[in-house]
C-alpha cells in the first residue's frame, strides 16, 4: 500500500526555485497497478524518484508498505530499494555480467543464501531462455528491458516503479513490454506504479492519474 | 586567411571552454609533463654545470677559462714567475690562482687569491668611486669574501668573529659574508701569499682564448715546471662520467614514468573531445582549422610545460646541489662548487622532449596503431625479447649496460598488463553477486588503470633494484673496509719521519708498522695512482685480491704491481700486462701480477713496494703510517703513548672505526641523491593512480549509479572499489618484486663492473623491500580513497 | 659579467678604508680627487736630479708617471697621436708579501688617427710592473719603455693590444728641467713636483692602427713626474700642453701648465720656453693668460677645442685640437691628444685636459 500526504518537492536553479511536486495526495492500494501520465517536466518522474528513495521530498509524508521514506536516511533508504522493483528507461543493466548474472543480482543481494524459485518460469515468460549466457550489450532494446523486468521481478517485491520503460521502444514493443509487465504483475499480486507519457499504454493499467505542474489533476 | 583565423579562434576558445570544465585533465596533462621535466632538466642541469663551471674565472670575470697551467703531478704548486713571464710574452688572459686552507677553532676554511686589480678595469667598478685609502690611511687589500655557508666556521654563535689561526703571526683579515661564492673564499693574490706563506708561489694559472701558437709557446715556456691541460679534459671530467651517467639515467626513467601521466591526460582529453571535435566538424569547421588548433595547443602546453619543467628542475637541482658537490668534490676531486644557474636551453631540452613525447603518445592513439594493437604487440615482444638475449651475452658499453635495464623493464611493462588482464578473465566460480560484479568488471577496470599500474610496475621496479644495489654496494664495501682499513691506528702524516718510524717498529706492543706513499700520474692517459705500503708482502696483507689468494712476495717479483679491479673490468688490462705510469717526463714500469678489490676508486691504481716506489724519481705524497697492534695492547693505551711520549698530534690519530666512518659517510652521500630521485619517482607514480582514479571513464560512472539503485550501499561499494584498487596494486607490486631484482642483477651485473669497474655481490635487505612494498599499497590505498569517494558523491550528488 | 651584489661589497672594500665610497660619484671629478690626495711625502725643492738614479721609483712620493706622447706621421703624411703612460700609486697596506709593494701600477696605451681614438689600460702589481733605472726599463706586462743600450738613450717602446700596436725608437733629445732645476711648482699653495722631460726625442718605427701597418717618423716628448699631490682641495684639474716646433731651423718647445679651480677658471699657470739644447726659461704665471675659445661637446660636457695663449712679448698663440674627441675612457676619464699650434708659436704637441 502506498500513502503520500502533502508532498512537495522543489528544485533550486541559481536564483529560482521551481516546485515541482505541490502538495500532493496520493493513495493506491495492495496489488493495484497505475500508471502516471503527464507531459515533461509535470513531476511525474520526480515523484516516482520519491516513491523509489531516490531523492527525499521537502515536506510531506510518504509511506511504502508502511515504510516511511520521509523519515528514513540514506542507507534505510538503500536497503529498502534493494525489496522494491526497479525498472529504468535506459534499462541500468550491468554491463560486464551476462544476462543471467543481471537477473539474479538483486535476488542474490536481498536473499545471499537462499536458492532462487522460479526463475526458469520467469525467463520463459519472458523469452529470454537462450540469452542468459549472452552479454547485455548483445541484446535489443526490448530484450534489455525485459531483462530488467525480470531482474525486478525475481526479487519478489511488493511493488515495482517503472520508469518510463519503454521510452527507448517503438510503438509494437512498447505495447508488448507494458501487457507483459501488468499481466506479471497482477499474476504476482504486485502493485506497479508506471510512469508514462503514452496515453496509449495506460489501458493496461487499473487506474490512470494525470500529472500536470506537479498536482494531478 | 581571416575567416581561416577567426574559425581557429572559436575553436581554440572552445577547446579552453572544454578545459575550464575539465580542469583535473589539463592538471595532468601539466603535472605530468612539468615533473619529468623538472627531473631531466634537473639532471642536464647539473650536467652542464659540471661542464660550464670554467665559463667564470675564479677571479668571477666573465671570461671562460679555457685551460690551466698546473704543476707537475705530485707538486703542489708552481712557481710565480711563470704568471710574470707570461704576461711578459704578451699572454695577457694569464690570470693567477693561489688556494690553500687557513683555519679557526671551528673548522677550516679554503681561500683563494686571485688578481683583485682585474675589477678596477671592469665597467661596474667604472661606477664606484676610486679610494686609494683616503686621508693616506692603511690601504685594505686583506678583505675575505666568504660564502654564507661557512659562517658557522668562523662565528661563534653569539655572532663575534673567531679568529684564524696561524704558524706565524699575521694580521686577521676583514671577512664579508656573501652567497654564490662557493667553496673558496676570495681575497687578493698578496694576502693569500701573505696568509699561506706561499712565498710567491702559485696554485695554478688560468688562461682564455689560447690560440694553437700560444699554447705552443706556452708549452715551451712552462716544460719541465708546469703542464698545460685543457679545462675540459681534467681529471674530474673523465673520472666522473660514470656518475652524470647515472643520474642521466635515472633521470630519463623519472622522465618515462612522469610521461604516464601525460599519457593518460592525452588519452583521456582525446576520448572526451573526439565528440566535441566529430561536432565541431558537424557545425562547419574545416579540418585544416581543427587540426591548426590542435597545432597550437600542443605547442602552447608544450612551452609552458618546459617552463614549468625548467622552473622545477631548477628547484630540484639546487635541492641537490649540495649534496652532489660533496660528491664529486669528495670522490671526483672537483676543484669548484656548482652553482645552478637558470639555463634557457633546458626549457628548449624540455619543450623539444614534449613535442616529441605528445607526438608518440598521439601517435599510439591513432587508429591503425589501435587496430594492429596485437601485432604490434608480439612484434614488441619478441624483439624486446631478442634484444635482451643479445645484451646479456655481449652488453659491453655504458649504454648497453644501462639498454639492459632498459629492456627488462620494457619486457615487464608489455607483460604485466596481459598477466593481470588473463588473471581478471579466470574463470572463478563465485556466488557473492557483488564478488561476481567486481571480478568481471575488474577486467575494464583494469583498463582504466594501465597507465597507472605500468606507472607504479616501473617505479617501483626501479626503487626495488636501487633499494638492492645500494644495499649490495653497501654490504660490499662494509665487507671490503673491514679488511682494508683493518690497523688498529692510523696515524696521518705529511711526511716520513724514519726515526719515528724505526722507533714505533720497534716498539714491543706494535705487530706491524705500515706506511702510505702515494704518487699521481696517468697510465694511457687515464688518471692513475701508484702507491706503496712497505717493504714486504706483510704489508699488503689488508689486501683482497680478486683471486681470494694473499699477497705474496712472487706478486711483486721481477717488476711486479698489482692493480684494481676497476684497470682490468673498465680499462681493459690483463694479468701479465705490462703498464707504463707516467708523471710528467718519468716512467714507472711494472708487470701486472694480480687484481685488487677498491671500490669507490673510479682511477686506476697500482701498488708496488716501497723500496721500489722510492727509487723512482716519481713526486709522492705521504698520507701517515697504520700500526697494528700486538694482542694485550689497547687501542687507547697507544694512543697515549703516541702523544705524550711520541709527541704526536692527537687530531691526527685515528682509529679505524673512525677511519671507516668517513668512508662510508662519502658514499653514502653519492647514494643520497638516487634515494631522492626513486622517491620522487614513486610519488609520481602514485599521482599517476590518482589521477587516474579521479578521471574514471562516465562508464565506470554508469555502473556505479545502477548498483546503487539496485540497493548497494554507498560503503559497500567504497568497500568494493578501494578493494579492487588495492588487489591491482598489489598484484602489481608482487610483478614488481621480480623486476626489481631484475633491475637490481642488471645493475649489479652489468652497469657496475662497466661504469664504474666494481663487482659487487647480489645483497638483499628483505625486511626493507617487504616495507617499501606495504608502503606503497599502503599509501596507494590512500591515494584511492579520495577519489573513489568524491565518484561516489557525484554520483549520488546526480540524484 | 661581474655579480654585482658581490662586486659592490667586495671592490668598495678591498681598496676603500673601512667606509664605502659614495658610488654615483661623477668620473670628472676622480681624477681630481685622486690627486687633491696627498699620497706620500712632499718634494723638496733644494734636491739635485741626479741620473740614472732619477729615472727609477721614488718610493717616498705617491705619484708618479713615465709619460710619452708622440706625433708620427708616415710617408703619406697619414698622421697619428700615441700617448704611452705607465703611473704609480703609493698604496700601503699591512700585508707583507712579494706581490705587493705597497705601490698600484697601471698604464694607458692610446693612439688616434683623424677623428678616431682609441685607449688602454692596465693595472698591475711588483712583478707584473718594474721600472728600474739603469739600464732603464719601465714595463707594464708587454708594455715596455726601455732603453736599448747602457745609455738612456736610444728608447724603444713597444706596446699592442687588440689590433693596435706600436714599436717606436726615440733618441737624440736633451733632458730639460722643468721649473727650478726640475722642481715644479703647482699651485699657489706650494705643491709641487720634480719634472723632467726630454721633449724632442725624435721617433722612428712601426705601428698597427685599427690592424693596418704603418712605417712612421716623428716627434716624442718624454715626461717624468713625481710628486705627494699636485692640487689644492678646491682645484678641479688642469690644461697641459706640450708644443714643439720643428720646422724652424732647430727645435723649440714651449710646456704649459694651468690649473682650474671649482669655477673652471684658470686659478694658475705656469710653463717653460725650452731652446733646442734643452735650456728652460721659466715663464711666470703673471705671463700666461689662457682662454678658451672653442669647446666641443662630449657627452653632454664642455671640453675646449680651442685656446688662445697670450705670453709676455709675445704674439698670441692659437692652439687647436686636432682629434676632437681624445678621451681616454678609462677607469679615470681624462681628455689626452694632439694639438696644432699657430701664431705666435708654430707647431704640434700634445694636450692633457684633466677635471672637466
Amino acid at each position: 500500500m502506498i500513502e503520500i500526504k502533502d508532498l512537495c518537492f522543489s528544485r533550486t536553479d541559481g536564483s529560482n526555485k521551481q516546485r515541482i511536486i505541490n502538495n500532493l495526495n496520493l493513495s493506491i492500494d495492495n496489488s493495484q497497478q497505475l500508471a502516471l501520465l503527464g507531459d515533461s517536466g509535470s513531476g511525474k518522474t520526480t515523484l516516482l524518484h520519491i516513491l523509489a528513495g531516490l531523492i527525499k521530498a521537502h515536506s510531506g509524508v510518504v509511506s511504502v508498505n508502511r515504510h516511511l521514506l520521509s523519515s528514513m536516511n540514506e542507507h534505510e533508504l538503500t536497503l529498502y530499494r534493494r525489496k522494491i522493483g526497479l525498472i529504468f528507461q535506459h534499462y541500468q543493466l550491468l554491463e560486464c555480467l551476462n544476462v543471467k548474472q543481471n537477473i539474479l543480482f538483486q535476488h542474490k543481494l536481498n536473499f545471499p543464501h537462499q536458492d532462487v524459485e522460479g526463475f526458469d518460469t520467469l525467463v520463459n515468460e519472458l523469452g529470454l531462455d537462450g540469452k542468459l549466457d549472452s552479454l547485455v550489450h548483445q541484446l535489443s532494446g526490448g530484450e534489455q528491458q525485459r531483462v530488467g523486468i525480470a531482474r525486478a521481478l525475481l526479487n519478489k517485491p511488493q511493488i515495482i516503479l517503472a520508469d518510463e520503460p519503454t521510452g527507448n521502444l517503438d510503438q509494437t514493443r512498447s505495447h508488448q513490454v507494458v501487457k507483459l509487465l501488468t499481466q506479471l504483475c497482477r499474476r504476482r499480486k504486485i502493485n506497479l506504479v508506471m510512469v508514462t507519457h503514452s496515453e496509449e499504454l495506460t489501458s493496461y493499467f487499473d487506474e490512470v492519474k494525470v500529472l500536470r505542474d506537479g498536482c494531478f489533476v | 586567411m581571416v575567416a581561416l583565423y577567426n574559425e581557429i579562434k572559436l575553436i581554440l576558445a572552445t577547446h579552453i571552454a572544454f578545459y575550464r570544465r575539465h580542469p583535473w585533465l589539463i592538471a595532468l596533462f601539466f603535472i605530468g609533463f612539468s615533473l619529468g621535466s623538472a627531473l631531466l632538466t634537473a639532471i642536464a642541469g647539473l650536467n652542464q654545470e659540471a661542464k660550464n663551471r670554467y665559463d667564470n674565472s675564479s677571479a668571477l670575470i666573465n671570461n671562460p677559462v679555457s685551460h690551466l697551467i698546473k704543476p707537475l703531478a705530485g707538486k703542489v704548486y708552481i712557481n710565480g714567475n711563470i704568471w710574470l713571464k707570461l704576461r711578459q710574452k704578451g699572454i695577457t688572459t694569464a690570470q693567477p690562482v693561489l688556494r690553500g686552507r687557513i683555519a679557526t677553532s671551528e673548522g677550516t676554511l679554503g681561500i683563494q687569491g686571485v688578481d683583485t686589480l682585474l675589477w678596477l678595469n671592469s665597467k661596474p667598478y667604472l661606477q664606484t668611486e676610486i679610494s686609494s685609502g683616503q686621508a693616506g690611511g692603511p690601504f685594505a687589500l686583506s678583505s675575505l669574501l666568504v660564502d654564507s655557508q661557512f659562517k658557522d666556521r668562523l662565528t661563534t654563535t653569539t655572532g663575534e668573529r673567531l679568529p684564524f689561526i696561524f704558524q706565524n703571526e699575521r694580521h686577521q683579515p676583514n671577512i664579508y659574508f656573501a652567497d654564490d661564492i662557493g667553496l673558496w673564499a676570495i681575497t687578493d693574490l698578496a694576502n693569500a701569499d701573505y696568509l699561506l706563506d706561499a712565498k710567491g708561489q702559485l696554485s695554478f694559472i688560468e688562461l682564455s682564448n689560447l690560440t694553437q701558437q700560444q699554447q705552443a709557446q706556452i708549452q715551451l715556456l712552462i716544460a719541465g715546471r708546469a703542464e698545460l691541460i685543457d679545462v675540459q679534459q681534467q681529471e674530474f671530467d673523465i673520472l666522473s662520467q660514470a656518475f652524470f651517467f647515472n643520474l642521466t639515467a635515472l633521470a630519463m626513467l623519472g622522465y618515462i614514468v612522469a610521461a604516464f601521466l601525460s599519457f593518460n591526460a592525452i588519452k583521456l582529453t582525446l576520448s572526451a573531445r573526439r565528440k566535441l571535435l566529430q561536432q565541431l566538424h558537424l557545425l562547419g569547421c574545416s579540418t585544416r582549422g581543427i587540426q591548426i588548433s590542435l597545432l597550437i595547443e600542443l605547442m602552447v602546453l608544450s612551452l609552458f610545460t618546459a617552463l614549468l619543467g625548467t622552473a622545477g628542475g631548477y628547484v630540484i637541482a639546487n635541492a641537490l646541489v649540495l649534496d652532489i658537490n660533496s660528491t664529486l668534490v669528495g670522490l671526483y676531486q672537483l676543484d669548484k662548487a656548482l652553482v645552478i644557474n637558470w639555463q634557457w636551453f633546458n626549457v628548449l631540452l624540455g619543450f623539444s622532449l614534449n613535442i616529441i613525447s605528445l607526438v608518440v603518445i598521439l601517435l599510439a592513439q591513432a587508429k591503425q596503431i589501435t587496430v594492429k594493437g596485437e601485432r604490434l604487440f608480439y612484434t614488441l615482444l619478441v624483439c624486446t625479447c631478442v634484444v635482451l638475449i643479445w645484451l646479456l651475452n655481449y652488453a659491453s658499453t655504458e649504454l648497453q649496460a644501462l639498454l639492459v635495464c632498459f629492456t627488462i623493464l620494457v619486457l615487464f611493462i608489455l607483460m604485466v598488463p596481459k598477466v593481470l588482464s588473463a588473471l581478471a578473465c579466470l574463470p572463478i566460480h563465485i556466488r557473492n553477486p557483488l564478488a561476481q560484479w567486481l571480478h568481471c568488471d575488474t577486467r575494464y577496470y583494469l583498463k582504466d588503470l594501465h597507465i597507472a599500474v605500468v606507472a607504479i610496475l616501473v617505479a617501483l621496479g626501479s626503487a626495488i633494484g636501487m633499494q638492492i644495489m645500494v644495499k649490495s654496494f653497501s654490504n660490499t664495501l662494509n665487507a671490503h673496509l673491514e679488511k682494508q682499513l683493518s690497523a688498529d691506528i692510523y696515524l696521518r702524516s705529511t711526511s716520513l719521519d724514519s726515526t719515528l718510524r724505526d722507533t714505533l717498529s720497534s716498539e714491543s706492543g706494535v705487530k706491524l708498522l705500515s706506511i702510505y706513499m702515494q704518487s699521481e700520474g696517468n697510465v694511457d692517459q687515464i688518471p692513475a695512482k701508484l702507491a706503496s705500503f712497505g717493504e714486504g708482502s706483510q704489508h699488503y696483507q689488508h689486501i683482497s685480491l680478486t683471486s681470494a689468494k694473499l699477497v705474496t712476495e712472487d706478486d711483486f717479483s721481477n717488476e711486479g704491481c698489482l692493480a684494481n679491479e676497476q684497470s682490468k673490468i673498465k680499462f681493459g688490462f690483463s694479468l701479465g700486462n705490462k703498464v707504463v705510469f707516467k708523471q710528467n717526463a718519468t716512467r714507472f714500469t711494472c708487470r701486472i701480477t694480480g687484481f685488487f678489490y677498491d671500490y669507490g676508486n673510479p682511477a686506476i691504481s697500482l701498488l708496488t713496494q716501497e723500496k721500489r716506489h722510492k727509487s723512482t724519481a716519481l713526486n709522492s705524497d705521504y698520507f701517515g703510517y697504520s700500526i697494528r697492534l700486538k694482542v694485550g695492547t689497547t687501542v687507547a693505551a697507544f694512543s697515549e703513548r703516541l702523544i705524550e711520549d711520541f709527541n704526536q698530534d692527537s687530531t691526527q690519530i685515528l682509529d679505524n672505526k673512525q677511519f671507516k666512518r668517513y668512508a662510508k659517510t662519502l658514499f653514502e652521500d653519492t647514494f643520497v641523491v638516487t634515494k631522492a630521485l626513486n622517491s620522487f619517482i614513486l610519488a609520481i607514480a602514485l599521482l599517476s593512480l590518482c589521477t587516474s582514479l579521479l578521471s574514471l571513464s562516465t562508464n565506470q560512472l554508469k555502473q556505479l549509479t545502477i548498483l546503487r539503485h539496485l540497493g548497494v550501499t554507498k560503503y559497500q561499494l567504497l568497500g568494493m572499489k578501494l578493494l579492487q584498487t588495492s588487489g591491482v596494486v598489489l598484484v602489481t607490486t608482487l610483478f614488481a618484486i621480480p623486476l626489481g631484482f631484475a633491475l637490481g642483477y642488471a645493475l649489479l651485473a652489468f652497469v657496475m663492473p662497466i661504469a664504474f669497474g666494481w663487482t659487487i655481490h647480489f645483497s638483499v635487505d628483505f625486511m626493507h623491500l617487504l616495507l617499501t612494498c606495504l608502503t606503497l599499497v599502503g599509501v596507494s590505498v590512500v591515494c584511492a580513497y579520495l577519489p573513489i569517494r568524491r565518484i561516489i558523491k557525484q554520483e549520488s550528488q546526480e540524484h | 659579467m661581474l655579480k654585482n651584489r658581490l662586486f659592490s661589497v667586495f671592490v668598495l672594500c678591498i681598496l676603500c678604508a673601512c667606509q664605502p665610497a659614495e658610488q654615483q660619484k661623477s668620473k670628472k671629478t676622480e681624477m681630481g680627487s685622486a690627486l687633491q690626495v696627498s699620497i706620500g711625502e712632499p718634494v723638496k725643492p733644494s734636491e739635485i736630479l741626479s741620473f740614472p738614479q732619477d729615472h727609477g721609483i721614488h718610493n717616498k712620493q705617491g705619484i708618479e708617471w713615465w709619460y710619452l706622447t708622440a706625433n708620427l706621421k708616415t710617408a703619406n703624411n697619414e698622421t697619428f697621436g700615441v700617448q704611452w703612460t705607465l703611473f704609480r700609486t703609493l698604496m700601503p697596506s699591512k700585508i707583507n708579501s712579494q706581490w705587493w709593494d705597497n705601490n698600484l701600477y697601471f698604464a694607458h696605451f692610446a693612439m688616434q688617427s683623424k677623428q678616431e681614438h682609441i685607449a688602454f689600460e692596465r693595472f698591475a702589481r711588483v712583478g707584473q710592473a718594474s721600472v728600474t733605472s739603469s739600464p732603464f726599463n719601465a714595463s707594464i706586462d708587454n708594455w715596455q719603455l726601455k732603453s736599448n743600450e747602457n745609455t738612456f738613450l736610444p728608447l724603444t717602446l713597444s706596446a699592442e693590444q687588440e689590433g693596435y700596436a706600436v714599436e717606436l725608437t726615440l733618441a737624440q733629445s736633451p733632458l730639460t728641467l722643468h721649473g727650478d732645476n726640475g722642481y715644479s711648482q703647482k699651485t699657489q699653495s706650494g705643491h709641487a713636483s720634480y719634472y723632467y722631460s726630454y721633449p724632442f726625442l725624435n721617433v722612428t718605427g712601426k705601428l698597427t692602427f685599427a690592424g693596418n701597418h704603418y712605417s712612421v717618423t716623428g716627434n716624442a716628448w718624454y715626461d717624468r713626474e713625481w710628486s705627494a699631490s699636485l692640487l689644492d682641495k678646491q682645484q678641479r684639474g688642469w690644461d697641459w700642453f706640450s708644443l714643439v716646433d720643428s720646422q724652424s731651423g732647430d727645435k723649440k718647445g714651449l710646456m704649459l701648465f694651468c690649473i682650474r679651480g671649482d669655477d673652471q677658471g684658470y686659478d694658475y699657470c705656469s710653463g717653460s720656453k725650452i731652446s733646442a739644447n734643452g735650456k728652460v726659461t721659466q715663464i711666470p704665471q703673471q705671463d700666461i693668460t689662457l682662454t678658451v675659445i672653442n669647446t666641443v661637446s662630449l657627452d653632454n660636457r664642455d671640453y675646449p677645442s680651442k685656446w688662445q695663449v697670450q705670453l709676455a712679448n709675445s704674439e698670441a698663440i692659437i692652439i687647436e685640437s686636432i682629434t676632437k674627441d681624445s678621451r681616454n675612457q678609462l677607469s679615470i676619464e681624462y681628455w689626452e691628444g694632439r694639438v696644432k699650434a699657430t701664431g705666435g708659436f708654430n707647431g704640434k704637441g700634445y694636450a692633457e685636459l684633466t677635471g672637466y
